[in-house]
């Protein structure tokens, strides 16, 4: 009797546990489930100028074209506080009364490399950029990567200002009992997603979830998604090569990770390895910049990566010191 | 280490298990493990800081020695004062010492003298305005001959660095918590299973109630020029649950964490909230901080005894010395003069003890005159608690013009339903345990439907906590006093 009571109890516990989750995920009564952001490319003046086919760059300028996710994009900052504005005030101050400078700010939450590279396959011939600055974020090989270099060309405006498509991948079994137990259990998914956000925290992973993939597997070299992320970055780098434009990849720390660099030794090593071998691209490895640092300094909460506005204002003074070092034309 | 920390989270289970099992069988032994345990629990702060209390103790075992062995009566007083003078010192010199400063320079630059001086960078010690009224309770019931003085050095320093209580009370009579300490705990199941309900409680009106609260009084305390009277209303709500749950719902994990060791520390808030008039919600509210200074300052002053003058003259030093214990800031005193304010009617009326039992007694609702007392002490202490809050009295001030300005008809600004919902929840909870030591105490279960009802609100709060904390190891209020 006594056993069947506390399965009573344990089952009353399990069953106001998956409600409780519930409530929040729905009516999300305290504010605390973050607020969704627009995928969508940023409107500015001259990037409806470029759409419009009425830009004509000219010679007394410095273009920089950016390309990237969420990290980059600023999202939920202030707009005088992102990277791509505080970038245009720093090279304003920097080449005053010598260039024009041009941002084109082309970043869109949620891009993955396929994204980025469409991207930059639509706007480089219309904007003719001296510098393109890829911020690469280490998750950017997700989301079914699928190089298809003769439809990138013609690509229309329209596919990039929707949100991005992603295959479908296949499933291992662990993955398809995963995804069951948490459509059917929110309590479940709730538990685990939080647990690997805490254990993140001390520098461990579960081998559960993209993270866990991320990290571990996808890249190595036999993994298709970095293959294929390495043969865009051969044409984009080689389209630039061409066209005289320099191609800097910042690759984006994770703000709220800063203190376990070793979760990201295999990513690192990997970029690092193709970057070595690419003498087309200006490599910078965020890691390097910031893993001296308190990372509560740069991040926007514990279980956010995203930067805050003083690491967007960083990033901005190492790109405005590298495209110093690096403008060579009159 | 805050109590709402993973910290703590680890630093509690292996203090218990070595308690428990390593030092069960040993009083000394397990009084010595709670004094390690307590300097490790204070120096994970900032452990400069120990020295203070080491210094503390020391000398107020010695005073407490030397006035047992002491008949000269001016010599009793001399010792007496040693210890008051060392422990206020210390208070003295770390909360008041710039506070006092920039008020000395204002003064002279007010008749037009300029002072130059430096303020200097004083780090308050976490809890100090706590233990330093700890130990005096010691000394001053020794001077009095109500206690004995102790010869046992480690129970007189785990007396003095409980670690439960240590950073932000109950503020324990050595009456009370130092006999404790003569005699070995032994584990008792129910009372550990009712510590551990306490402290639950205690973390869900930190994390739930005070820091969710505190955002939204942040927002509009810290906005207080953009926001409509009707909106800083709810501010001031805000304020008044934020402290509460912060307040009480530490005195609930320190109460609950002492009984997982064996011991009982005193109520510290019954339910101040429910109070029909303001001299039973200081009955209520901060219980052993009022009692401390009914004791030690406003008996010795005469107390209520003797003319109306005198009775308004205690009543205010009470307060305002009660105020000011707060914090150095002139909005401290202000809070406490109004409380003194709102205390005296009742006193020179003598009906300052009229509810004495708990409201509603052996009934589910209040009666309408209930209501309308319970409302209105609410109200009066809600508004009190916007001195409290503000930065300075200037911006108490302007928050309640503008309270009071024809905005307060405008509709609320930020409006968070969600946990207006949540307070409302916890207030009827509280309700229903009104008569008991805290929100979570088991009630007299008959029959299965109430025991399954008492797990699903023990599972409620659990998963309240979990899910709905506010995701921030966010201070205690108390801290910085």
């Amino acid at each position: 009797m006594k056993r069947f009571n506390y399965i009573i109890y344990i089952l009353i516990f399990l069953l106001v546990g998956e409600i409780t989750v519930r409530i929040d995920q729905h009516f999300d009564p305290l504010n605390n489930n973050p607020l969704g952001v627009e995928v969508k490319l940023k409107e500015s003046p001259l990037k409806q100028k470029i759409d419009n086919q009425s830009f004509i760059p000219s010679e007394n300028e410095i273009r920089v074209m950016v390309l990237g996710d969420s990290y980059i994009n600023g999202a939920r900052l202030d707009s005088a506080s992102i990277f791509s504005s505080v970038l245009n005030e720093k090279l304003n101050t920097n080449f005053k009364n010598k260039y024009n400078i041009k941002i084109l700010d082309v970043s869109r939450p949620s891009n993955n490399s396929e994204d980025n590279y469409l991207t930059f396959n639509h706007y480089y011939n219309k904007f003719n950029p001296n510098f393109i600055i890829w911020a690469y974020h280490f998750n950017d090989v997700l989301g079914g990567v699928d190089v298809n270099t003769e439809q990138s060309d013609t690509l229309s405006l329209s596919v990039l200002n929707s949100p991005p498509k992603r295959t479908t991948k296949k499933l291992s079994t662990a993955s398809k009992f995963r995804k069951k137990l948490y459509s059917i259990s929110k309590l479940s998914s709730y538990l685990i997603q939080n647990l690997q956000k805490e254990l993140k925290q001390i520098g461990i992973t579960l081998p559960v979830g993209d993270f866990y993939s991320l990290t571990k597997k996808l890249y190595k070299e036999t993994s298709v998604n970095w293959k294929e992320s390495q043969i865009m970055f051969d044409e984009v780098s080689s389209k630039c090569k061409d066209n005289n434009i320099d191609l800097i990849v910042f690759k984006m720390p994770e703000f709220n990770l800063l203190k376990n660099p070793k979760l990201f030794e295999t990513i690192d090593g990997s970029l690092q390895g193709y970057m070595n071998t690419n003498e087309s691209i200006i490599y910078l490895d965020g890691m390097k910049y910031f893993k001296e640092e308190d990372g509560t300094k740069y991040q926007i909460s514990k279980y956010d990566g995203h930067p805050n506005e003083k690491a967007h204002l960083k990033i901005a003074e190492i790109i405005t010191e590298t495209i110093h070092n690096n403008v060579n034309f009159e | 280490m805050l109590f709402n920390s993973i910290d703590f989270a680890i630093f509690l289970p292996i203090v218990l298990i070595l308690y428990w099992f390593a030092t069960n069988k040993n009083l000394q032994l397990q009084n010595l493990l709670i004094v390690i345990a307590s300097y490790v629990f204070y120096g994970w702060w900032d452990w400069r800081f120990l020295s203070l209390i080491v210094f503390s103790t020391v000398v107020d075992y010695s005073v407490g020695l030397a006035l047992s062995n002491q008949t000269n009566q001016l010599k009793r007083k001399y010792l007496l004062w040693t210890s008051i003078l060392v422990n206020l010192g210390f208070l003295g010199f770390f909360k008041y010492y710039n506070f006092f400063l920039d008020n000395f320079i204002t003064a002279f630059t007010f008749f037009g003298q300029d002072i130059n001086s430096n303020s200097l960078n004083i780090i308050l010690p976490v809890g100090i305005s706590f233990y330093t009224f700890q130990t005096l309770s010691y000394t001053i019931d020794v001077y009095k001959r109500r206690l004995e003085p102790t010869k046992d050095i480690i129970s007189f320093a785990a007396f003095v660095a409980f670690f439960p209580q240590l950073v932000a009370g109950p503020i324990e009579r050595a009456t009370n918590l130092l006999p404790q300490f003569y005699n070995k705990r032994t584990f008792n199941k129910s009372k550990s299973i009712d510590g551990l309900r306490q402290i639950m409680w205690g973390l869900f009106k930190k994390v739930v109630i005070a820091d969710n609260c505190a955002e939204y009084a942040n927002l509009i305390f810290n906005n207080s020029a953009d926001y409509s009277g009707s909106t800083l209303v709810l501010g001031a709500l805000f304020f008044t649950f934020q402290i509460y749950g912060d307040f009480s719902g530490y005195s609930d994990i320190a109460i609950g964490t002492a009984r997982l060791f064996g011991f009982n520390l005193m109520q510290n808030f019954a339910f101040p909230y429910f109070a029909r008039d303001i001299a039973e919600f200081w009955r209520r509210w901060h219980i052993s901080l009022s009692t401390w200074f009914r004791d030690y300052l406003y008996i010795p002053l005469g107390g209520s005894k003797g003319s109306n003058q005198k009775r308004i003259r205690n009543t205010f030093i009470i307060f305002v010395v009660s105020g000011f214990w707060h914090g150095a800031n002139w909005t401290f005193i202000i809070w406490g003069a109004l409380n003194a304010l709102y205390f005296l009617p009742l006193l020179l009326r003598n009906k300052n003890r009229k509810n004495l039992n708990d409201v509603a007694s052996g009934r589910v609702f209040p009666s309408l005159n209930e209501i309308t007392g319970i409302l209105f002490t609410f109200g009066l202490t809600v508004f009190a608690w916007i001195f409290f809050r503000a930065e300075s009295i200037h911006h108490a001030s302007t928050y309640i013009l503008e309270i009071f300005s024809f905005s307060l008809f405008s509709p609320i600004e930020v409006l968070p339903f969600g946990l207006i919902l949540i307070i409302i929840a916890f207030i009827i909870v509280e309700w229903f345990h009104r008569s008991k030591e805290y929100g979570l105490q088991k009630l007299q279960l008959n029959g299965n439907a109430q025991k399954i009802a008492d797990s699903v609100l023990l599972a409620s709060v659990f998963w309240a906590i979990v899910i709905w904390n506010s995701n921030k190891e966010v201070e205690f209020i108390y801290f910085q006093f």
